[in-house]
């Protein structure tokens, strides 16, 4: 309420705009913290798709020499750290930041101070991998994965500021979960019970759960990757009693789990918009609950399919039962969304389109993943640019489209006005295009055995198939500035969003857009997960708005 | 759908602890997990030696720990006195706090005691280097509970805990959890030794 | 967008397979392929012809502002969602599991073993029991191997450095080097051809260059090209020529494997036979295939001793073997001067080159107690040498170490006086790979 009050006061307009930007830095407000995640994502999607446009531009013709093969390796490194660590997680965060306690009535996060602090360590962690540049021997390259012994090896700093920002950004999600499960058991409004909570609020719990589970296990992992590289312990070492399995297992243990942190988010999202936009409840909401915690409890047991081809695995026929097992719950998912829109009244908004894409993209993505969970199947495809696709169409097709589908959903709550709807149809069909014009490819370069992280390749049967994904890639940096371009514009116009632009159903669209900062002067009545739907109803029944003191204890 | 029962249940499961209690409880959790990835290193390095601790490696006395352990136990029962005269809102939580905090120091120091004249290093075999690296993690652990008590002491002598006592809870819980880990590491480098060679 | 999706589908159909198989094992996997892309696609145009099917016939219509029905879903409907994953898991995951099973098989006795071994950046393969081997030249060229057809082979897959990847594709096959750990796998090549592979473990700054090419060959092309191997890999370690040999029989095998001749020159053979009863003789050819002989020595039962006077040989490779016992008691005979010899640089000044990752000299002969010049050179463009030097080439003990060097670039290098001795030099980037030997002379 600070801002308020000094808006009101001080109406010079210099020493104002120095204490917004100070406001800014130093808020605790959980809306401008989830705000600060979505713009600190896209500059680092900027960084990270800037290096993936010059590793594409690299490879659009065999035999290339635009980057060598030292900075092509430190490229393809930071690109997939970035992106994952960076990009996709932080603006699932972002999103939970902002909308996860208006959703369930609450005032702020639980540990405001603490959720400016997971915030602004992430920022910190990532320009600490990405100054790795800078230094001499240049940065990371061993990989996202950062395989012993190369990671070992490698000489110059970069390598160990990677791991340091890893053990940032790592502290930064750790503390982010603790506040998001504490908020959702602690913060909830009267009458939102837990399984009355919109449903992207569980998958914020899952993710939370899977976070404060499986993270810690990673910076275990890099506290001994760095004492390796620093004080020379031999963990790694075979000589010495060490195994190079022991960092596989550690950093596979956590990355399953991790990429699940990365798309519970987004069917989160996809989970709300789709019912919105069909005009009817979510179907099976308590399947969907279900199939979430399911797959959480599952990403943990199936770490070895990344790891099949490496011989360190005793049992090949149980991660594969494991991994195939989990396409189950997956598919729920899907089924609830098919029924959910089944009978309905579709209205093919932006928001509904991104998330439609978002079904077909990850559709291709999971079946992706159903081929390469038989390891006798993978033996054939591991490590080719079969698997860059499979990435990108569950990360980008996936997690991206749906991200951009809580963009165009979200848009007037967090600024007042509903994004362009032209240009949101003019974004959507390049980034759509785009996309499967740079991904989908990538299936024939793997199967025809185009190895990954090759800064070049002398096949020349390759070429054509590299220089459509080349192409497609640009598409996508179009999409992206069209994307931003829409940004502009619209805010630009006057805020004149309602509260509920929509028709939605939980509780963030019950308070005007942009909220206030205490973000609600009265709360629905709340007796079901849909409180907004429920109280549309009602006044549409009656006629005349009702006064909400009256209903709210019952 | 019994809404309001659910509702009912829920708030009581609640009201029991305050926000940073559990916080501090999921944090330690998080910490389990972290000690975990160790743990799981130290196993499967033991599961495929022949030899443990490996012949390279010069089994360390075990007079200084053994007092280490004890300081360290004698922590946890100061710990407890103080969060017990906190529920009761009793101005000897301020004295049980302190000794608390008097006895982590002690036990900080007699670490970094037991470092001096170890036989191998942290590259000697992988027994060194868990060894040394889980002791250190250890350490920076026993320096965050440092930190923790005098900021709790603090905010005691400000009164602020006549009021609250969950800050001193959630120091409890942490030191607890750092004196579990305490009592394992000694039993996995100190007490399995005994008797081998 | 389904639309574009089934374009790019219909357009690459033909190419979004794997390889068909050159072995057994490949084609099973092939067909597990295609099963399970059967399966996807019943998946796939399910979901997605639903969704199109729903976008379009449920779309809202101008005007119509009635509501949808409020179906919240049937817990025994929602449920019954598990079952058709569970279904379609219970004929994949059993389907999966009979390929897997023959493909994750190692055969017990194989026809023949090849050790397989990758370093930066090059793969080596080691055929123990042919006592030969072959490896790749870090950026220059790929290892060339060959395996006979129809023939069982077992690898062993070991790393020296970091992990790489060892990739078949054309037999849908990849496993992994790891260091410390030997991986196995068996595989019998039923496909003549050649077949190129290439690293897929990301393994540092040549991983894009370390490429090998498989061929697979009749058996006698095979044993025509172990020969030939062999013959080389004896050069290497072959005695340096004398006229006169001593050769020792015992259990069956020769006591060496290769045998140094004066060119044009006639020579004897001492030829002791230790085994109690059992003939042998020395005979020697121009191949394995034994098609012209140089030399057939009598057949006697040990234990014994014979003299044998060998006529002069032409300068060339040639074959020996015990005519009773073939392949299995043969070896080489080299006949001339070796020219195994590294380039030498010698003086207390001289110039060393770098480039394509090896050095312009394998030796280096200084005089004793005088420092040295080097002048350094490095031609790699964008790739980083130095020169140092150790006392032993398990780099115990180092003498000298000069500076990093990105090329094109160069360096004068003193190196300090040293006393006499047989040092090793290496660049430390590239190690043994980029090595030779300092020779100090007093
Ligand atoms: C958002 C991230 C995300 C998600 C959600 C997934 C989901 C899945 N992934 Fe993926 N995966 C990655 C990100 C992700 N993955 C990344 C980044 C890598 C590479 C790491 C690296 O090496 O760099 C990887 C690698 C990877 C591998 C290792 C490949 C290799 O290195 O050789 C495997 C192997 O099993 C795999 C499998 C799966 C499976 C089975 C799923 C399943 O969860 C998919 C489930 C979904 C469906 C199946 C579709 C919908 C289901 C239905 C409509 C129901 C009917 C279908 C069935 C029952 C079959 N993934
Ligand atoms: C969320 C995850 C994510 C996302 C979104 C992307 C996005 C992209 N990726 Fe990435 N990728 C990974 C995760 C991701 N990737 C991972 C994990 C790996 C494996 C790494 C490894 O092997 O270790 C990988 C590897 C990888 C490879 C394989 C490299 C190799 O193995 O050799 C390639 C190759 O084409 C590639 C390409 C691309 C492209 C073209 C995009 C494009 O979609 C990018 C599009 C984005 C832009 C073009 C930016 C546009 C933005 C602007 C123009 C705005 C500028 C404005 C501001 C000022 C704000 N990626
Ligand atoms: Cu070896 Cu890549
Ligand atoms: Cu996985």
């Amino acid at each position: 309420m600070t801002d308020i009050r000094e808006e009101v006061l001080e109406h010079r307009p210099a020493p104002r705009k120095k204490s917004a930007l100070l406001e800014w830095l130093t808020t605790t407000d959980h809306k401008k913290i989830g705000i600060m995640y979505l713009v600190n994502s896209f500059a680092f999607f900027a960084i990270g798709g800037m290096f993936a446009l010059t590793m594409r531009t690299q490879l659009a013709q065999p035999n290339n020499d635009l980057v060598s093969h030292a900075v092509y390796n430190q490229l393809v490194s930071v690109h997939g750290t970035l992106m994952i660590f960076l990009v996709i997680f932080p603006f699932l965060s972002g999103f939970g930041n902002y909308f996860v306690p208006l959703q369930i009535g609450a005032l702020d996060m639980a540990f405001p101070r603490i959720n400016a602090l997971s915030f602004w360590l992430l920022p910190v962690g990532g320009l600490t991998i990405v100054s790795g540049f800078f230094v001499p021997g240049g940065a990371a390259a061993a990989g996202w994965t950062s395989y012993v012994p190369l990671s070992v090896q490698q000489s110059g700093a970069g390598e160990d500021l990677w791991v340091l920002g890893l053990i940032i950004v790592g502290v930064s999600s750790i503390l982010g979960a603790i506040n998001f499960i504490v908020t959702m058991l602690r913060m909830r409004a009267p009458g939102m019970s837990m399984l009355r909570m919109p449903i992207f609020c569980w998958s914020t719990l899952a993710t939370s759960l899977l976070v404060v589970l499986a993270t810690p296990v990673l910076t275990s992992g890099l506290l001994m990757l760095l004492a390796e590289r620093s004080f020379g312990t031999t963990f790694f070492d075979p000589a010495k009693g060490g195994a190079v399995a022991y960092w596989l297992n550690t950093f596979w243990f956590f990355g399953h789990p991790e990429v699940y942190m990365l798309i519970l988010g987004a069917w989160g999202i996809v989970s709300e918009i789709i019912p919105v936009f069909s005009a009817k409840p979510l179907y099976g909401y308590k399947g969907v609950v279900v199939a979430f915690m399911l797959i959480s409890g599952l990403s943990f047991s199936v770490w070895a399919h990344h790891m099949f081809t490496t011989g360190l695995v005793p049992n090949l026929s149980f991660f594969a039962a494991t991994t195939e097992l989990i396409s189950v719950p997956t598919g729920v998912l899907f089924f609830n969304w098919i029924a959910t829109m089944w009978k309905g009244k579709i209205r093919l908004e932006p928001p509904m389109l991104f998330a439609l894409g978002f079904v077909a993209m990850f559709l291709i993505g999971g079946i992706d993943g159903v081929w390469m969970a038989e390891p006798a199947m993978d033996f054939a495809v591991h490590d080719t640019y079969w698997v860059v696709a499979h990435i990108h169409y569950v990360l980008f097709g996936g997690t991206i489209f749906g991200v951009m589908a809580g963009m165009y959903y979200w848009f007037p709550k967090m600024f007042g006005r509903v994004l362009d709807r032209k240009i949101g149809y003019w974004h959507f069909g390049l980034q759509f295009v785009g996309f499967n014009l740079t991904f989908f490819p990538m299936h024939i370069l793997g199967l025809e055995g185009m190895p990954r992280r090759v800064v070049t390749y002398s096949d020349t049967g390759w070429g054509t198939v590299n220089l459509i994904a080349t192409i497609g890639a640009y598409l996508i940096g179009v999409s992206i500035m069209v994307f931003l371009l829409n940004v502009v514009v619209t805010l630009r116009r006057p805020a004149t969003a309602p509260a509920d632009p929509w028709g939605g159903n939980s509780l963030e669209w019950a308070t005007s857009s942009p909220p206030p900062a205490h973000n609600f002067d009265e709360l629905p009545p709340i007796h079901t997960y849909r409180p907004v739907f429920d109280q549309r109803k009602a006044l549409a029944a009656s006629g005349s708005r009702p006064a909400a003191e009256e209903e709210s204890v019952s | 759908m019994s809404e309001n029962s659910a509702t009912a249940l829920d708030h009581r499961a609640v009201q029991q602890t305050s926000n940073s209690v559990l916080g501090m409880v999921l944090f330690v959790i998080s910490e389990a997990m972290f000690f975990m990835g160790f743990f799981a290193v130290y196993f499967s390095a033991y599961a495929s030696a022949k030899i443990w601790p490996p012949r390279a490696i010069a089994i360390p006395p075990i007079g200084l720990p053994t007092a280490g352990v004890l300081v360290l136990l004698g922590s946890v029962a100061t710990m407890a006195l103080a969060s017990r005269a906190g529920r009761n809102r009793d101005r000897s939580m301020i004295t049980w706090t302190a000794a608390t905090l008097v006895l982590a120091i002690v036990f900080a120091v007699i670490l970094l005691g037991s470092y001096r004249g170890l036989g191998f290093h942290t590259g000697t075999d992988i027994y060194g280097s868990l060894f040394w690296v889980l002791s250190m993690v250890a350490l920076a652990h026993v320096i965050g509970g440092i930190v923790f008590f005098v900021l709790v002491l603090i905010q005691a002598r400000a009164g602020e805990l006549e009021v609250r006592h969950d800050p001193l809870q959630a120091a409890s819980i942490y030191w607890n959890f750092v004196a579990i880990i305490g009592v394992v590491l000694y039993a996995t480098f100190y007490l399995a030794n005994v008797g081998a060679s | 967008m389904g639309l574009l999706v089934g374009a790019l589908l219909t357009l690459s159909s033909c190419t979004l397979l794997p390889s068909d198989g050159a072995d057994h094992k490949g084609r099973l996997v092939h067909s597990l392929y295609i099963k399970i892309a059967i399966l996807a696609l019943i998946v796939f145009v399910g979901v997605i012809g639903t969704l199109l099917f729903e976008i379009i016939a449920f779309r809202k219509r101008r005007g119509d502002d009635t509501p949808a029905i409020q179906d919240h879903g049937k817990p025994a409907i929602y449920a019954g969602f598990f079952v058709i994953g569970l279904v379609l898991v219970a004929i994949l995951f059993p389907t999966s599991e009979m390929t897997l099973s023959k493909v994750d098989s190692v055969a017990k006795n194989p026809d023949l073993r090849v050790t397989i071994t990758g370093s930066q950046w090059q793969w080596a393969a080691s055929y123990d029991k042919q006592g030969f081997s072959v490896s790749g030249q870090s950026y220059k060229e790929p290892m060339q191997w060959e395996l006979p057809v129809n023939q069982t082979v077992k690898i062993d897959l070991k790393a020296t450095d970091v992990m790489h990847g060892l990739y078949l594709r054309q037999f849908n096959f990849s496993m992994n080097a790891v260091p410390g750990v030997t991986n196995t796998f068996s595989f019998t090549p039923d496909r003549l051809g050649t077949y190129p592979g290439q690293c897929t473990q990301l393994c540092g700054d040549g991983h894009y260059q370390m490429a090998f090419v498989l061929k697979v060959v009749t058996d006698q092309q095979f044993a025509k090209w172990v020969h030939q191997e062999q013959s080389e890999a004896h050069a290497k370690n072959c005695a340096p020529p004398a006229s006169q040999i001593n050769l020792v029989v015992q259990s069956i095998s020769w006591n060496t494997k290769c045998i140094g001749v004066p060119a044009g020159q006639p020579f004897t053979v001492t030829m002791k036979n230790d085994d109690q009863g059992i003939a042998h003789n020395f005979s020697i050819y121009d191949g394995p295939d034994t098609k012209k002989n140089f030399f057939k020595g009598p057949v006697f039962k040990g234990p014994a001793t014979k003299v044998l006077h060998v006529p002069a040989l032409p300068a060339g490779t040639y074959y020996f073997q015990c005519d009773i016992h073939g392949q299995a008691m043969s070896g080489t005979i080299i006949a001339g001067k070796q020219e195994n010899e590294p380039q030498t640089a010698t003086g207390t000044k001289f110039k060393l080159v770098a480039k394509n990752v090896q050095w312009s000299a394998g030796k280096i002969v200084v005089p004793a107690g005088k420092p040295v010049t080097i002048t350094f050179e490095n031609e790699d463009r964008g790739i980083q040498h130095n020169f140092s030097i150790y006392a032993t080439s398990s780099l115990d003990k180092n003498l000298f170490k000069g500076p990093l060097v990105t090329g094109p670039g160069t360096r004068v290098l003193h190196v300090p006086a040293l006393p006499a001795g047989t040092y090793y030099f290496q660049c430390d980037i590239h190690g043994s790979a980029m090595s030779g030997t300092y020779l100090v002379q007093g």
